[in-house]
């Protein structure tokens, strides 16, 4: 009984390490590619280990001004997320909690949104960036982004499980319904905000298009708005991709993320656990 | 309170669904057509004096496209100290025709912009092209004589007018790996058949003689390419002059057909992103089609593991038939007078025989005037890529699809039938009888 338990628990080591290995070796296996040498890359079977050829990060690095790319991602990214909660609380409170007239027929209009593909209005999201003059700016990455349909739905859906009876009891005890939204809508949907900050921080963060089509501007540029993503995209074209090059400015944009999350990976967990909890509280 | 919380989120929530909804306009540009004579005034503009700033959407953003697009750029500025060119890189070409649209549309277009043939009639027909007598004073400007033949016939759109002036042009060239080729005891082929045979014979222990990548519904490949290529060697005509399409035509599906029997005969696989230069690189493929221009590309990943054999296509019954590639530069109507002048003396610069030298031996692409080909710096290209002699001398005849918006659309339905065929086993008449019906449809929506 006792070796079949211990098997047991082998097995789920070797599981576990399996597992751990194929997330990990895309990641090492771009850097062994972006410190190999010329036409390593597409050898077969694969070179596993690095020949520490800094070259293609020397030419990697001096492609882009990283550093602001970088900074601007965050930015971008981070806005978007506060922005994001913001409008999902709001609007995910009005639609699930409050009830005015054309309540159903606001959210089926919202909702509908996330049934048009993004590609479709781009032509017209960009002819009315440039009406604005959002074109070439901060704004125009963070503002369009700034209300998620689908954070609206998630906090409203959590938002109708809560029983009228708490808000009736929040009103007769005096509170106003910012109150009531701060004191216990929050608690109570926080982790739908979670989800939704996640959500939102990684599409900003490999957002790409978008990006492209509203700002021009220069990668030599020391004032450019673009993200990390714009500049990973000048290793490919139309004649080739240059694989190395590419790999080189993927780890060092990636590495600093990783890094960032494994050192406070114990309190991203505990965050996300205690939001879990909320929900069970 | 409570009423203002609720008045609040109200508002919140039809801002978000403005917010969420905005947009709506028609994505096809309004006809305005300023600037778009068809006729020129029999004057050339002249170099502007003043300052003048110019735009130009391109998409040569990496590897050695970069340097080469850039010293044209700075040529340009040291002779015309008081022209500014502000490039506008795009990552590729899809994200660039999107992008195109949106600032037409937008009347925030650049000054001139890289298009392929299809892109300029979409624009051209929206009327917010210039043409190239509106600049020069005449529809066939003096220097369009140097061009090569091919280059000239390329610049013109099916109206008959010239609308686009030549940038980064370039043909098919075969790449292969001249060591596992010799050790199949074969030599470079001539003729298409010759290919296929050594195609066959080196596709042994784990070696697959090509991979191509046959595009997708929404775009063409070097594989689309390819056997565009292999049905006019063959005589076959894919379009007429006016778009009609011939892709059931019995020339047409013998093209797909030679290439289902190298796939049947495991001497072809199908991939994406390169994959025939990769599996070269890799040396688990022999042979790669594609364009002049990624010889650098192909170079790098080969990385001096074996001898590249360099060569210009195989020949059909038709002869020598390639397939020009690459795209032109046009000019948007809404730029002003000056940054005509200014555009149109870059638009000239750029295709002198110096310039061209330059261009083709630091870019890969082709020179598209005869004359580089005499100057020290491409010579000495010459020298060192013997190739590029049999690729230039295919610009004279390389043929192009007619330049209507929905070719494009055509060739992703010739990319479908490929797929059919070489991934999921489909008979080639029936797949390009599938695209025949879609690209007739697509011809008649206009």
């Amino acid at each position: 009984m006792a070796g079949a338990s211990r098997a047991g628990r082998w097995a789920r080591r070797v599981l576990a390490v399996a597992i751990g290995v194929a997330f990990v070796f895309p990641f090492y296996w771009t850097v062994v590619i972006s410190l190999g040498h010329p036409g390593e890359f597409s050898d077969f079977p694969p070179v596993l280990v690095p020949h520490w050829d800094w070259s293609n990060w020397s030419r990697a690095w001096h492609s882009a001004p990283w550093l602001r790319l970088f900074g601007n991602t965050i930015l971008i990214a981070s806005c978007t997320v506060v922005l994001c909660l913001i409008t999902s609380l709001l609007a995910g409170f009005a639609f699930g909690v409050l009830r005015f007239p054309g309540r159903k027929v606001l959210t089926l209009v919202v909702l509908s949104v996330l049934m048009m593909p993004g590609t479709v209005l781009i032509i017209p999201d960009y002819v009315l960036a440039n009406d604005l003059h959002l074109l070439n700016t901060y704004w125009i990455q963070i503002i369009p982004w700034g209300a998620s349909v689908f954070g609206i739905f998630l906090v409203r859906q959590f938002f109708l499980t809560m029983p009228s009876e708490i808000l009736d009891a929040a009103a007769l005890d005096g509170a106003s319904r910012l109150r009531f939204l701060r004191s216990i809508g929050v608690p109570m949907v926080r982790p739908a905000l979670v989800i939704v900050a996640i959500n939102v921080f990684l599409g900003s963060w490999n957002s790409f298009l978008w990006p492209v089509i509203m700002t021009n501007s220069s990668m030599e540029s020391s004032s450019t708005v673009q993200p990390v993503e714009v500049g990973l995209s000048t290793f490919a074209n139309a004649e080739g991709t240059d694989f190395p090059g590419l790999a080189a400015a993927v780890t060092f944009t990636t590495l600093p993320v990783m890094v960032f999350f494994l050192l406070l990976q114990r309190q991203f967990i505990r965050g996300a656990l205690s939001a879990a909890g909320g929900v069970r509280g | 309170m409570g009423k203002r919380i609720t008045a609040a989120a109200g508002l919140a929530a039809i801002a978000l669904t403005a917010t969420a909804c905005a947009g709506g306009g028609a994505s096809t540009p309004k006809s305005d057509n300023t600037g778009a004579k068809s006729s020129g005034s029999g004057t050339e503009l002249a170099v502007p004096t003043g300052p003048v700033t110019i735009t130009f959407e391109e998409a040569m953003t990496i590897g050695t496209l970069k340097p080469a697009m850039d010293k044209l750029v700075s040529d340009f500025q040291a002779k015309y100290p008081n022209i500014t060119v502000k490039l506008q890189g795009d990552p590729d070409y899809a994200t660039m025709y999107t992008k195109e649209k949106a600032e037409v549309q937008a009347g925030n277009a650049p000054t001139i912009g890289q298009a392929y043939e299809s892109w300029a009639d979409y624009f051209q027909s929206a009327g917010k092209l210039v043409p190239i007598s509106d600049l020069a004073g005449t529809d066939t400007p003096a220097e369009m004589s140097t061009f090569y033949k091919g280059i000239q016939a390329d610049m013109k759109l099916p109206d008959g007018k010239t609308w686009m002036w030549p940038f980064n042009k370039s043909v098919l060239i075969l790449f292969a790996n001249a060591d596992l080729l010799a050790q199949a005891g074969q030599s470079e082929p001539k003729t298409w058949d010759d290919y296929a045979t050594a195609m066959k014979a080196v596709s042994k222990n784990g070696v697959t003689g090509s991979t191509i990548d046959p595009g997708s519904a929404t775009g063409a490949a070097f594989g689309t390419q390819w056997f565009e290529i292999l049905a006019r060697a063959d005589g076959a005509n894919l379009y007429d002059a006016d778009g009609t399409p011939h892709l059931s035509d019995p020339g047409v599906v013998k093209a797909l057909q030679y290439m289902k029997d190298l796939k049947d005969a495991n001497a072809l696989a199908t991939g994406k992103n390169y994959p025939g230069e990769t599996a070269l690189g890799a040396q688990k493929g022999v042979f790669d089609i594609s364009s002049a221009a990624g010889y650098g590309f192909e170079n790098k990943t080969v990385g001096g593991k074996f001898k590249l054999d360099i060569s210009a296509l195989p020949s059909g019954p038709s002869g020598a038939v390639n397939e020009l590639t690459g795209t032109n530069i046009v000019m948007f109507s809404g730029a002003s007078a000056d940054q005509k002048a200014a555009a149109w003396a870059f638009l000239k610069f750029i295709t002198t025989p110096a310039e061209q030298a330059q261009w083709a031996a630091t870019s890969g692409y082709l020179p598209v005037t005869s004359q580089a080909m005499t100057d020290p710096v491409m010579q000495a290209f010459v020298a060192k890529n013997p190739y590029e002699t049999a690729a230039v001398s295919e610009l004279d005849t390389a043929f192009t699809l007619p330049g209507f918006d929905w070719i494009f659309k055509c060739q992703g339905y010739e990319a479908t039938a490929i797929q059919e065929v070489l991934e999921n086993g489909k008979q080639p008449s029936d797949a390009l009888n599938t695209a025949q019906g879609a690209c007739t449809a697509a011809k008649a929506q206009g």
